[in-house]
This record gives structure tokens, sequence and C-alpha cells, in this order.
């Protein structure tokens, strides 16, 4: 039982991974940046939570929406500051101003909600199912079902609608892209809105398992990365798959081996995946121009 | 309908294009012919804004062109069919038509009638329609590319190297085509190196060495002359 | 050889103006001796305090300068690198050896530590090492935390013992200002020569544009990880004497946070030149102190600040000096002329060669038997076969896309075919990495141009002369006597490439400001510098006029003489015609034809694929 018990809470910690992956994605997958500011986009998310659920009062039905709103404005205005003004520049300098970026969203943040971890409500509260010696919080099924949600919604956008191929096209031959009329601009900037909202959705889901802090984003995000590795990087399917995987490794391994060094397990199959798999589980996907 | 004025190009220090001037009337099939580096895909590139001249002109149906944006100018009527031929490899061949319909394209707006005429002109498309592009042939990828341009309903259609790595068999249905679209009410300026083919269906030519036009004519001129016949036609 | 003669009249010329030199020395011994003096009306304060401190910084910083700066590449471990070094050392010291043991042996475990991390990931690319660097730095994070009984958890270890200079124990901060400075000095020192060394010049080279730099004879993985050993080195020495300035140490300041502090020092600072990095650790050392009034908000606008240069100055703060005087004043060409007489260009001497010319029958040189590439269901090479003879001009032609350019890049090693097999003399060359093959005696230029634009023409070459280098990368390093005749020699060899290519006239300028058709001849010269056997040519009179293609074709002529067999992949059939000896004709990956200029001439086949079947004849109205 205390297995099982496990492993919906590592499942559970693993979908959260996984949406921040996606965003992650979202990103790369348009213009080949690693975010290293996705895990400090997630603690926004958190906080807006926070904001629009605590201190606005407002209802749930209604701060939900809202914040994953605000989280799209964010996105763009993320991509303005620190993708716009630097196009084009070497990988090893463009990595630097997403950490900027980062950086600059935790220390607004400390100034706007301070540095104390906030409890942020739950839409289930603290409600909770018994299954014989198995206890599953709804709030944790809710994290599943906005996890699948997102997942066939993203899955939707992009292959079923107009907006969503023109954000394949971009990605996938941004000049191409320009010359059959698609303003990529936008497209781009669809994509770290989108990005924004994921990781909102994530900071939302996070912050009543854990609490929201302005530093809660690094180490989240640190795994987001860690999954995409594993995963392969630029495949969703394996982000997604990866993420579920590495809540679960994690969970089992802090209860059966050692909790001390729980956030090492992740770091230790990322180096090991490098050693022996470097093009991770579904593989980078590599095309050949001749 | 599309003028070419004075158009210098500059890739950092190297000149590329030096004063190159050329018309395309309406109807017209027009080809720019010459080596690898001469500067005829770089003539397309400024023509689509992808490149800014550091002078001269390019106007369209009279009005000038050369400070737009791509997009903008693919929205005007001037499609762009690259060299390599490009297809986006993730989607498939309708979806990639789907996409070449964006400069029209409003909500709403339904892309059927488009897509049957490009089904006519290459029906091997319409039986590959939701195969992903990249697992398709090299002729077929050209048809591909050359009908996504089609479904921005341009009044004009560059076209680069077009006959690039492709079997002579498949060079000359693809060509055909070329006329028959031509036919259709569409202009085309070809980029050719296989100076043969371009000039079996263009009605006039220019030859670029060099970042310069060095030569211009019908297509009869021009295969006569002797320069293009020792340069470009093998003797 | 044709061009040794020429080479004595060459006059070296290794400086800068000499007024901008005495300048620059006259800055520098100013600089120096306010570094010297200046700490001394300081006293023991704060200030001295956090200088010392940033000397420390600097030696990280100017580390990570050789893998990030110099290689392209991204590390984030540097601070745990430092922390494994201030540990190692600490433990070893506390165990009671002395200071001038535990520190190299500090040194060395932080290198190893490098080793392991790059090996499989610099190999792969680049921001995998991104990640297996944050993968390590924090795993090395949890461990000094965890691992109490050796690391003594979050309390850390105390009472570290300082460090005795002959006997002397040194006391209060200016003694260990001088000491600390003098490391720095050195560490410094070193990182700025070896930009001047073999080492240095791959790793530029290696970060511009890593295929040329395989193909010059650059065992890129191998410089890599020599870089990130550097850089991790720099770490480990600068941890020991953190240790020992301040008697203890916890598990605060190793982490991938300040990693990637020290990061953004060095990209602020200016990544390329050691310079930038003195510069970007003294402005963030000092920054924090500086705008302390700002408290809260320091941090929010040091973000912004990092994007904004990173945006505005693409050289870092190092580059805003030469940014606000290439504002002020024109640059001046460097209207350097050389002895006239020594650039005779390569046509006169290379007019008896072809005169000697005539059909040619030597020693098969290269055979390439069955060769199959094919990418997805697309055949770019179908079984193709050909033998090059030593000594000739051997032209590969066909029209675009039959696979000329897909057939050199098996030859040199990118594309590995699924069939068949290419052989230089006797030895197999499928299979290699491009940097063995070209140091068995195979080089090639690149369709589209790929020089070195951060180094010098010079230079340039000079790297290709890399893989006929007899030195180890230790003795170029710390430049040993041997090692500076050999730098002269690689020098000479260079500048007898640049005059037999026409090009020394141009030899200090920095690449990049070379025009078109100079470039192609310096990649030209910097494969003749790898003293290849064969040279492969792809297309070198591409976007050449009438007259630079005539000048080329007596240089290809005059290689030929220099007993170097040439394969030319190209279009310009004057050229073709021009210069060879024997021609084989690709067309859809096949071998069309092949033989002597004649025959291909009159081959009915050859004709109709270049002329193109005539199409839809005239059917247009």
């Amino acid at each position: 039982m205390q297995l099982l018990q496990l492993v919906i809470n590592g499942l559970a910690m693993g979908a959260i991974y996984a949406l921040v992956a996606l965003g992650l994605l979202q990103i790369f997958n348009a213009v080949r940046i690693v975010n290293f500011g996705q895990g400090q986009l997630l603690m926004v998310g958190a906080f807006l939570g926070l904001s629009t659920i605590v201190q606005a009062g407002l209802p749930m039905w209604l701060a939900y929406p809202v914040t994953l709103a605000a989280m799209a404005v964010i996105g763009v205005v993320f991509m303005l500051v620190a993708y716009y003004p630097v196009r084009g520049k070497p990988y090893y300098v463009l990595i630097l101003t997403t950490i900027a970026m980062g950086i600059v969203l935790e220390n607004l943040a400390l100034i706007i909600w301070g540095p104390l971890p906030q409890a942020v409500p739950s839409p289930f509260g603290s409600a909770q199912w018994q299954f014989g010696g198995v206890t599953v919080s709804l709030h944790v099924l809710f994290v599943f079902a906005v996890t699948a949600v997102m997942l066939l919604g993203q899955w939707w956008f992009f292959n079923r609608t107009t907006y969503g191929r023109m954000m394949q096209a971009t990605a996938q031959d941004m000049e191409m892209a320009r010359l059959v009329g698609v303003r990529v601009r936008y497209t781009i900037a669809g994509a770290f809105a989108l990005a924004a909202v994921f990781a909102g959705a994530g900071g939302l889901l996070v912050a009543p398992m854990f609490l929201a802090e302005p530093s809660m984003g690094g180490s989240l995000g640190l795994k987001a990365y860690v999954v995409s590795v594993i995963g392969g990087f630029g495949s969703l399917q394996g982000a997604v798959i990866a993420g579920l995987l590495l809540g679960v490794v994690e969970t089992l391994a802090a209860g059966y081996i050692s909790s001390t060094y729980r956030d090492a397990y992740a770091f230790i199959i990322m180096i090991t995946m490098l050693f022996v798999m470097p093009r991770g589980l579904f593989g980078e996907k590599i095309s050949e121009r001749v | 309908m599309l003028e070419v004025e004075g158009v210098d190009v500059q890739y950092g220090p190297v000149a590329a294009l030096r004063g190159v001037s050329f018309q395309v009337r309406e109807g017209e099939i027009v080809t720019l012919v010459g080596a690898n580096g001469s500067g005829k895909s770089t003539c397309l590139r400024t023509i689509s804004g992808l490149l800014r001249p550091t002078a001269g002109t390019i106007r369209f149906r009279g009005k000038a062109i050369v400070d737009d944006n791509p997009e903008d100018i693919v929205r005007s009527g001037i499609a762009h069919c690259p060299e390599g031929r490009r297809v986006f490899p993730g989607l498939t061949v309708r979806e990639n038509l789907e996409v070449g319909a964006t400069p029209w394209r409003r909500r709403g707006d339904s892309v059927a009638d488009d897509l049957e005429r490009v089904y006519d002109l290459f029906p091997r498309l319409k039986d590959r329609s939701t195969q992903a592009a990249w697992s398709m042939s090299g002729g077929e990828q050209q048809m591909l590319a050359v009908g996504r341009a089609l479904m921005g309903r341009p009044k004009v259609l560059l076209l680069d190297e077009p006959s690039l790595g492709l079997a002579p068999i498949v060079i000359e249905q693809l060509f055909e085509r070329i006329v028959s679209i031509n036919k259709l009410g569409v202009t085309i300026l070809l980029v050719e190196q296989n100076a043969g083919v371009a000039l079996s269906v263009a009605t006039r030519g220019y030859v670029l060495e060099n970042g310069q036009v060095v030569l211009e004519g019908t297509t009869d001129e021009l295969r006569h002359h002797p320069r293009v016949r020792e340069a470009y036609l093998g003797g | 050889m044709n061009g040794s003669p020429v080479v004595a009249t060459v006059s070296p010329r290794e400086r800068s103006p000499v007024q901008q030199s005495r300048w620059r020395l006259f800055a520098l011994a100013l600089g120096a001796i306010a570094v010297v003096v200046l700490p001394h009306f300081l006293g023991d304060s704060y200030v001295l305090q956090l200088v010392n401190f940033g000397l420390i910084g600097l030696i990280v910083v100017v580390g990570l300068n050789y893998i990030t700066g110099y290689c392209g590449q991204i590390n984030f471990a540097q601070a745990a690198f430092y922390g494994i070094g201030a540990y190692t050392t600490a433990v070893l010291m506390l165990k009671g050896l002395s200071f001038w043991l535990a520190m190299p042996l500090a040194a060395m475990a932080t290198g190893l530590c490098s080793v392991v991390l790059g090996v499989p990931t610099l190999r792969l690319r680049a921001f995998y090492l991104a990640m297996a660097t944050i993968g390590f730095s924090e795993i090395v994070q949890l461990v000094l935390i965890h691992w109490e009984p050796v690391t003594g958890g979050t309390s850390g270890l105390r009472g570290i013992p300082g460090v005795s200079l002959f006997g002397f124990a040194l006391q209060g901060q200016l003694q260990h200002y001088y000491f600390l400075l003098a490391w720095a000095a050195f560490g410094l020192w070193l990182a700025v020569r070896v930009r001047s060394t073999q080492l240095g010049r791959s790793m530029l080279a290696l970060r511009d544009t890593e295929i040329a730099a395989e193909v010059a004879g650059v065992n890129t993985t191998r410089i890599k990880s020599i870089a990130l050993a550097l850089s991790a080195i720099y770490a480990g020495i600068a941890g020991a004497l953190y240790v020992t300035y301040i008697g203890y140490v916890s598990p605060d300041g190793f982490s991938t946070g300040q990693s990637i502090q020290y990061y953004t020092m060095l990209i602020i600072g200016g990544t390329g030149s050691a310079v930038g990095a003195v510069v970007g650790t003294i402005t963030l050392t000092a920054l924090p102190e500086l705008l302390r009034f700002l408290r809260e908000w320091y941090l929010v606008l040091y973000g912004l600040g990092v994007i904004a240069i990173i945006a505005v100055l693409p050289g870092g703060l190092v580059g805003l000096p030469r940014r606000l005087r290439r504002r002020s004043a024109p640059t001046t060409a460097p209207a350097h002329v050389s002895t006239a007489t020594v650039e005779a260009s390569p046509a006169a001497s290379a007019s008896s060669a072809s005169a000697a010319e005539a059909t040619r029958t030597g020693e098969m040189i290269l055979s390439i038997k069955g060769v199959t590439q094919r990418f997805g269901g697309l055949i770019a090479l179908d079984d193709v076969n050909i033998d090059v003879r030593e000594g000739t001009v051997h032209a590969v032609i066909g029209p675009n896309g039959a696979g000329k350019t897909c057939f050199l890049n098996v030859l040199t090693g990118a594309y590995i075919p699924q069939a068949g097999s290419v052989k230089l003399l006797d030895r197999e060359l499928l299979g290699l990495r491009p940097f063995q093959i070209t140091h068995l005696g195979l080089s090639r230029n690149f369709q589209n141009i790929r020089i070195y634009p951060s180094l010098s023409v010079l230079e340039n070459v000079m790297v290709g002369q890399a893989c006929r280098s007899s030195i180890n990368t230790l003795q170029s390093f710390l430049g040993t006597p041997a090692s500076r005749r050999e730098e002269r020699a690689i020098k000479l060899a260079a500048r007898e490439a640049l005059v037999f290519v026409g090009l020394s006239e141009h030899a200090d300028r920095p690449a990049e400001s070379l025009a078109y058709a100079q470039r192609r001849l310096l990649e030209i010269a910097r494969a003749i510098a790898t003293q290849p056997r064969v040279l492969l040519l792809d297309e070198p009179a591409a976007g050449m006029n009438v007259q630079e293609s005539t000048e080329l074709m007596a240089l290809i002529r005059a290689i030929r003489a220099r007993g170097t067999t040439i394969v030319l992949v190209e279009h310009n059939m004057r050229l073709v015609m021009g210069v060879s000896d024997r021609i084989s004709v690709l067309d859809f990956g096949k071998k069309l034809a092949e033989g002597s200029k004649d025959e291909i001439r009159q081959n009915p086949a050859v004709i109709e694929a270049y002329l193109g079947q005539t199409v839809t004849k005239d059917s247009r109205a």
C-alpha cells in the first residue's frame, strides 16, 4: 500500500514537472533557446494565484483564468525583454539573458510578495479520498486532470487550428514561414505566451501542495530541464513520460533509499543518461539537409 | 509588373549584387541564369524582402516594396519558392498547403477551392495529402513547395532552382506544370542553373555574372549567344 | 618547394606600430605600480578584504574564460570546481599536509572531475555541457551539505591553517593581498599568453567554426577537454587560496547560482580576451557595494542591466572603449605594403609548371570504391567509384544536386556513407574524424567560406599547421624553448603559404576584413598549411570574376607543381577545362562518365546532362 501511495504522490509531482517542461519546449521549439527563467515564471504563477485568490478574494473559477491571462501577458513581456533585443547572438550569450530575466522575476516577487512562504488554497480545499490504505487528496486528482487537459489542449491547438500550424511552421523553418506570410514575430510571442501559461498552470497547482515563495522557481525549473534532457530535447511526449517517470523514481528513491539526497537523484539520472543515451528517451529530432 | 532597378546588395564586406536592373511584365516567364554564386538567389531573396538592398529600388505594380517585410510582400502578391524546397517537414502535405494560404486567409475562410486547384495541377499531392512532408521524395517535395506558394494566390511566383537534384523525367513534368501555372495567369520569375531547361520555357532571360546583369534578351537570342553557349550550355 | 627561396625576403612584422605599443607599455607600467602601491594606503580595511576576495574571484573567472570565452562552451559548474578545490585543500590541510602539497592535489582533483564530466559531453551539441555541468554542480552542492563526516555539513570546516611562504606565515590583509595578487597575475599572464599559442588559436578557431577547425587538423574534442580542465584547475587553485585565506569553509558560495554569477562576470566583461574577465570581475564585485542604496531593487536592475549590456555591447564591457572610438574616428586601414618583389603572383612560377603538364599518370593516391550515401529516401551518392592519381588535377563536375558536395563531405569525414570505401594510399578514411583525415594528408576548403573571423589572416593559416606540430599541449601552454622555436617555424611556414597564394601583405589584418575572393585564397592557404597530399577544392571559383578565376587557375597549377594532388569540384567550365588532367562527371549521384578533357567534351551523355532535356519545347504562345 505504501508503494502505491508513493507512486501516486510521485505521479502528481511528475505531472507538474511535465507541465513546466512542456512550456520550456514551447520556447525551445520556436526559437531554439533553452529558457532558464521557466521556473521563475512558475513562481510568478503561484504568486498571482495568491493575489487573485487570497488577496483579491476572487472566486476560483475567475481567479484561474485571470491568472493564466496575466501569465500570457508576462510571457510576451519576457520575450520582448529577454529574447527580442538579443536574438541572433551566440547561444552561450543568449542563455544568460533568460537567466537574468529569471533573476529579475524572482527579485520582483521578493519585493511585491515578500520572502516568506505563503499558502495558496486549492479549489478542492483539503478534501481527500481513502481507498483502502491509500489516501488521495482531491487536489492531486485535479493536478492530473489539469495536466491532461492542458496536454490535450496543446495537441488540439497545434494540430487542429490554423494559428497552431503557423506556430509549427515557424518552429520548423522560420524564414520559410515568413515567405508564406506568417508573421513570425507574433507566433514567437505566442510561443512565449503559451510557455508562460503552462508555467502559470504549474504554479497554481504546485502552490497548494507546497507553499508559494520567491525561491521556489529555481529548483522546479532545474527539474524541468532534467526532464527535457531525459525525454530527448524537443520531444513533447518524451517530456511528459520523462516527467512522470522522474516524479515516481524520485519519490520512491526518497521513500526507500534515502531522502537526504532526494534532489540529487534527478541529476544523477540525467548525467547517466547523457553518458549512455545522450539523445534521450525519444531522441532529439535531427533533420538532415542535403 | 515587377521592376528591379539598380539594386546593390552586400553580404558583410562582400558585394553580392551590383547595380542589378531587370523587369518582369505581366504574364511572362522570365529567367535569370548564371553560375553558382553569381547572385541569382540573392535577387529573389531581395525581391521577397529577406534581404535589404543597400541601393536601388524594387517596384511591384508601380509601388516600391524595398522597405517592406517578407510577410507583407507575400500578401501583396509575390510568392517566393526558395532553393532547396523548404517544405515544413513536420507538417502533412495538406497542412503545408493550408499554411500556404496564410497571406489571404481570414478566420473561417475556406481553402477548399484553392486546394482543389493545386491538386488538379499536382494530383500526386492529393494522393499523399495526409503524409508527412519530410517522407516524400525530392520531386514531390518540389511540387509541394510550388503548390504551397500557389496557395497564397500570388500574382508573381519566384522560383529558385526548382530542378535542383531532380531526375530528368521529373524535371520535365515539373516544367510542364510551371508552364500551365503561367497560363493560369501567374507571372513567373525563374532562377535556374540548368539554363537549358530554363530557356526552353521562358519568354525572356537575363544572364548574371558576379552580381551583375551581363546579358539580356529573348530566349532565342540567349540560346544562340556564344557566351551563353560556352558558359551555361556546355559548349 | 617553390615558395621556399622567397621566404627570406619577407619582412617579419611582429609588432603593431611602435608608438601604440609604447603607450600601451606605459599604461601597463602605471597600472602595475598602482596595483602594487595603492593597497598600502588601505591598510587592513574592509575594502582590502573585498579586493582580496575579488582577486580570488578573478582567478575563477579567468579560468572560466578558457572554456567559455575561448571555446564558446557553457560551464555552469565553475563554482562547484572551486568548491571541490576548497574542500580538498581544507580536508588535506586539516590532516596535516602543507599548503604546497594540498593545493596541487586539489587542482588535480578538480581537473580530474572536469575530464570525467567533459569527455562524454563535449562531443555532443553545445547545451549538453550546460546541462551536465548544472547536474554536476547540484550534486556537488548536495554532497557538500550532507556528507558530514568529511565536509562538516552545513557548518563546514574550521581552523584551516594559513599559508607559510619560505617558513613565514602570511599575516594580515596586505601580505595576503600580495600573495593573491601574484597568483592572479600569473594566471592572467598564462591566459593572455595562450592566445598566441597553437592551443589558443585552436580554441578560438573551433569557437568560430568547429567543422573548419577539424578540417584544419584540430582535434576539437580534445581541445575543448583541455580548456575545461584548465578552467577547473584554475577554480581548484582559487579554492585552495580561498580556504587558506579565511581559514574556514562552508557550502555557501559553491552553488550553481554562484557559477552563473561567474559566468555573468565573464560575458559582461567580454569573452575572448582574458582582459574581459578582469573587467567583468571588477565590475560585478564592486557593483553590489557601490549600489547598496538600491537595496532590494539591486538584483532587479542587475538582471535588466545584464540583458542591456548583452543587447548593446556584443563584445562586453571591454569592447566599450573601442566602440566609442570607432564612432568618433574612422578606422584607419592597415596600409602596410610588404616587399613588392615577393608578390610576383604564383602565376609566374606556375607557368613553367603548366608547360610541363602533359598527361600525368602517377601512382594511385586516392581510391573511392562503391560509395553509397542515402539521406532518408534520397540517394545522394549511388555506388560511386573514382580513382585519383598522384600529382594530377582531377575534376569532379556535374549539375547542381548531383552529389558533388556530398562526395566531398564523405571524403573528409563529415558524412559516413552506408556503403563503400575511401582509401588514401593504403589507409581507409571512412569512419575517421575529420581532423584525423587531415592528419593523414587530405585537406579541403569550403564552398560557403569558413574562415575564423576572430583570428588574423596569418593566425588562420597557423591553425592549419596544428597537425604538423610535434610539441605537446603542456609545452605549448607553458611556452618552453622548444615550443617557442616551433612557434617561429609555424609562423614562417604560414607566411610562406600566404606568399604562395598572394595574401602576404594582408597577413596581420583581421581575417574578417578580407574581401570575398581573398577569403577563398585564405582558405586555400590554410589547407596548404596542413601539407596535404591531396587537396580538395569545393567550388573555389564561385563568386570570382574572370580575372580572379584566371589567377586561381595559375594557383591551382602551382599547387600541383608542388606535388600536391588536387580534387576539384567546380561549375566554372573554363576553370575545369583549363586545369584538369582528368574529369569525372556525376549526375544524380552516379558517375556518368570519366576521362580526359576532350573525351568529356565530346561525351553525348555529358552534354545532355548539362544541357538538360529540351523539355516542353517551345510550347508557349
